[in-house]
């Protein structure tokens, strides 16, 4: 038997997190059994509440059962109690959130809505501080030339990327160091016993579980699909839009690298370019997931889960939203000019379009420079947790299958004595 | 205007022992009872924990003994409009009395206009599980034993007319207004088996999921289907569930308070199937057993002992398969633990108990935020309501057993012969209302 260590603290520091009322949970185990994603590998979330009110910080933090718990509000409803387990779950992934990032802002982030008024704003000013003076406004468009050489001083375009490119770096670096840390300390106390299993066996188990998890949980996110309610409109359930929101970023995200890998950087591409429509598709849903995200957040007060938005989820999701109307402004106002052209073409008068392309420019990177900071350190950081924990249940289940013997079949021959 | 030294409101245990207790004493005392019968709850049930008694064999003497009374006038299909303190301290007390379509003189109680009786109708003394005849006796031990028609379904063919021996039928009957007199009121109204609003637990729509209510009826020696079937295809079940709390302790329903009765007869009509099912395998999922009385925790350990199991944990869920069993699925906690799912023949719903009248607009008594009528204080006097006069027992104050029901009722007609005698004219102090369940 080993020992645990306690903090008597702990219920009252998830409570700074959310809303609500897990000191009234009696332990019946009823949003245990209505939850459609509880199995025999993952049972919660009574278990985890019940670290919780122990004050079993490290199980509580390490344990992957927070990350298999997708939110869809059924153990809210059916509390006996009404402890709203759903949003316990949300507090305690917020707080796990924050207990791994080294940086420790995140705290800050998700506790006082002032405090991360104040960040946004900061590092608003400082973005805009650093790069304003290399703006250019008063430039005009030129075929053929991507307008950030031309509203930029090149100079700074290269360098200032750079430097942006390194501080990122690090940042990331930062917080990959908290996530690795949350998965070996997974690892540690989730990982199967898997004495007599080979080197091999391992190393296949563990690159199978990664393309199972990347192909029907990051991919499809089949147990997000499993608890939708089927009575909603396809186009309106939640799993559809956070598709819609996850497919957005991918696609904008994999446009702009392709784009950066394979063309010149300084040459403007027709819009019938194939990864300028890969990121034109990606924007439009992107838009519409956070949108009707948005909508039904601000409508649905009383739902049990579209009532318990949080600020920072908020600050998140609007910033999401932005992403793809920032690059839309960017792309119609770079690109109806050329259609002015084409209108000239077929005779067709299109009065003189007045372009912001600076302004726009400024805009979208501003919003990408806050999304790559601020995502690690709120909602944003589900995106890797998710996945690596995923990816540590389906090892263990993988060696488990292994390790266990099957079960001898029973035989009702009778034996023969001689 | 006719003129009583007591009403009492509710022809049940409580009613019964209220109105017994008081007219012993040489009041006169009319038993207002809102069905065709008296006898309440509890001549419904078949026995009664923790000794097993047959309730019948309790109840029926009781019956018997009201409604043999002197000083006992009962008044069936009757209910209290309003009730009215005046200022000499006694009460003007409105009844609207609903037509028999019988006469009580000369019914004799043959049930021959029952044999006669082409209309067949859903049994509510059966909780919904039996038939009967539009008109007729309400059941075998009913008292008064006269027949009684039920209006809404009867086609007035008159078949029932020709029948009777004795010309007691007439379907020119009309209700009729009372305005009584009476010295003190006593509250009994009773209570109400919660209704399965769950929807995990089938909102009703399942065949085989019953209610406790239901099962003392199955497992009444004259219950409707005179052994132990099923609801959807009569068969035998061969393994029985009983979930407790399913309609109280539960914020999302509503009824956050325990109904103190649940756990004992559930135990009890486990160990009832025991011997009446003997091939049934009988399970009770809990979340922990209220055995709070005299000899309640021994008779746990029989039924334990008879080889009921007993598995805590809550069931979140029912799911009806195609042949009719059910599949519960519950978190189960013992050594090995976890999230098991269990398929069973049948599910009985241990369901609570919910006040049975709403005193709202009849008369001006306190209520605690479910219903029930507030004691005045609960601690020191908890037959005394807030209006000097009016009293209150059994189920209408709370949920309570039939031991307590009964004491309940001898407490409120103490209290009310106290008051009949010149006493307790002044207004209790009124207690802050004690929140039965709180988070």
């Amino acid at each position: 038997m080993s020992l645990i260590e306690l903090d008597p603290d702990l219920l009252q520091d998830i409570k700074k997190y959310g809303a609500f009322d897990v000191s009234a949970c009696f332990n019946c185990g009823t949003c245990t059994a209505i939850c459609p994603l509880s199995d025999e590998d993952g049972e919660f979330p009574r278990s985890i509440i019940r670290l919780a009110q122990l004050g079993a910080k490290e199980e509580l933090l390490n344990s992957k059962e927070l990350w298999l718990c997708y939110y869809c509000g059924q153990c809210s409803t059916t509390c006996p109690r009404e402890a709203e387990p759903g949003e316990f779950m949300a507090a305690a992934r917020r707080y796990a959130i924050a207990q791994n990032d080294v940086t420790r802002i995140s705290r800050v982030v998700y506790k006082s809505k002032a405090a991360y008024v104040g960040f946004l704003s900061l590092l608003t000013i400082v973005a805009l501080w650093i790069m304003w003076p290399y703006a250019d406004f008063s430039a005009t468009l030129q075929p053929g030339i991507n307008p950030t050489w031309i509203y930029f001083d090149p100079e700074f375009v290269h360098w200032g990327g750079l430097v942006a490119g390194g501080i990122f770096a690090v940042w990331m670096g930062l917080y990959f160091l908290g996530l690795f840390r949350h998965l070996m300390r997974q690892l540690r106390l989730y990982g199967p016993d898997s004495t007599g299993v080979s080197i091999f066996s391992k190393l296949k188990i563990w690159i199978v579980s990664l393309f199972r998890v990347v192909f029907t949980e990051v991919l499809y996110q089949r147990r997000y699909a499993t608890d939708q309610d089927t009575s909603v409109p396809f186009r309106r359930r939640r799993w559809v839009l956070h598709m819609c929101m996850m497919w957005g970023f991918i696609l904008l995200f994999a446009s702009t690298v392709i784009n950066w890998l394979t063309k010149p950087i300084e040459i403007m591409v027709p819009i019938t370019y194939p990864t300028h429509i890969l990121g034109i598709a990606g924007g439009l849903l992107l838009v519409y997931g956070a949108t009707r995200t948005m909508i039904f957040h601000a409508r649905r007060r009383d739902d049990n889960y579209y009532g318990h938005a949080t600020f920072s989820d908020w600050v998140f999701l609007t910033l999401t939203n932005l992403l793809g109307i920032s690059g839309f402004l960017l792309t119609l106002d770079i690109y109806v000019p050329t259609w002015q052209q084409w209108a000239a073409y077929f005779n067709i008068y299109i009065p003189e379009w007045q372009t912001f392309a600076g302004y726009f420019i400024i805009f979208h990177l501003l919003i990408v420079g806050l999304y790559i900071v601020l995502a690690p350190l709120n909602k944003g950081a589900h995106a890797f947790y998710r996945p690596l924990t995923l990816w540590v249940h389906e090892y263990g289940k993988g060696i488990k299958a292994l390790t266990t013997p099957e079960e001898e079949s029973y035989t009702d021959e009778i034996p023969i004595l001689t | 205007m006719k003129k009583y030294d007591a009403v009492v409101i509710g022809g049940g245990i409580a009613g019964m022992q209220c109105a017994v207790d008081l007219a012993d004493q040489d009041f006169k005392v009319l038993l207002v009872e809102k069905k065709s019968s008296i006898g309440g709850t509890m001549i419904q049930l078949s026995k009664v924990f923790p000794t097993l008694d047959c309730a019948s064999c309790i109840t029926t003497p009781k019956m018997s003994e009201t409604y043999k009374h002197p000083n006992i006038t009962i008044m069936t299909l009757a209910e209290v409009t309003k009730i009215e303190r005046r200022d000499d301290d006694r009460f003007t007390i409105k009844i609207h009395e609903r037509p028999r379509y019988v006469h009580l003189d000369p019914c004799t109680g043959c049930n021959e206009c029952a044999e006669a009786c082409p209309v067949y109708i859903v049994d509510d003394y059966d909780m919904g599980l039996g038939i009967r005849k539009a008109v007729g006796v309400p059941f075998t031990n009913a008292l008064p034993p006269k027949a009684v028609l039920h209006e809404d379904e009867c086609i007035f063919c008159g078949r029932c007319a020709t029948a009777c021996p004795t010309d007691a039928i007439d379907y020119s009957m009309l209700p009729q207004d009372h305005e009584i007199d009476a010295g003190t009121v006593v509250l009994a109204t009773g209570l109400l088996e919660t209704p399965i609003i769950k929807e995990e637990y089938g909102g009703g729509q399942f065949k085989n999921v019953i209610t406790g209510k239901q099962m003392e009826r199955i497992l009444a020696p004259h219950g409707p289907y005179g052994g132990i079937m099923r609801p959807s295809d009569g068969k035998q079940p061969l393994s029985i569930a009983y979930i407790q709390c399913a309609g109280s302790r539960d914020f999302s329903i509503g009824i956050p308070y325990c109904s103190r009765v649940c756990c004992m007869y559930a135990t009890k009509q486990s160990m009832l199937l025991s011997a009446a099912a003997p091939l049934a395998d009988i399970t009770v999922y809990y979340m922990d057993l209220r055995a709070f009385g005299k000899g309640y925790e021994e008779f746990i350990q029989d039924a334990k002992a008879m080889g009921v199991s007993f598995i805590r944990g809550k069931v979140a869920k029912i799911t009806e398969k195609e042949n009719g069993d059910l599949v519960v699925r519950v978190e189960v906690f013992d050594e090995d633990g976890g999230l098991r799912e269990f398929e069973h023949e049948l599910v009985v719903l241990s369901i609570g108990l919910v006040p049975k009248w709403n005193p709202d607009g009849v008369v001006d008594v306190n209520t605690d935020q479910y219903g029930f009528i507030a004691s005045a204080n609960p601690n020191e006097s908890p037959a005394t309501t807030n209006i000097p006069g009016v009293y209150v027992a059994g189920v209408a104050n709370g949920p309570m057993d039939i031991v307590d029901s009964i004491k309940s009722g001898s407490a409120a007609a103490m209290k009310a012969s106290i008051y009949l005698n010149g006493g307790l004219r002044e207004a209790p102090k009124t207690f802050k209302l004690v929140e039965m369940e709180t988070k």
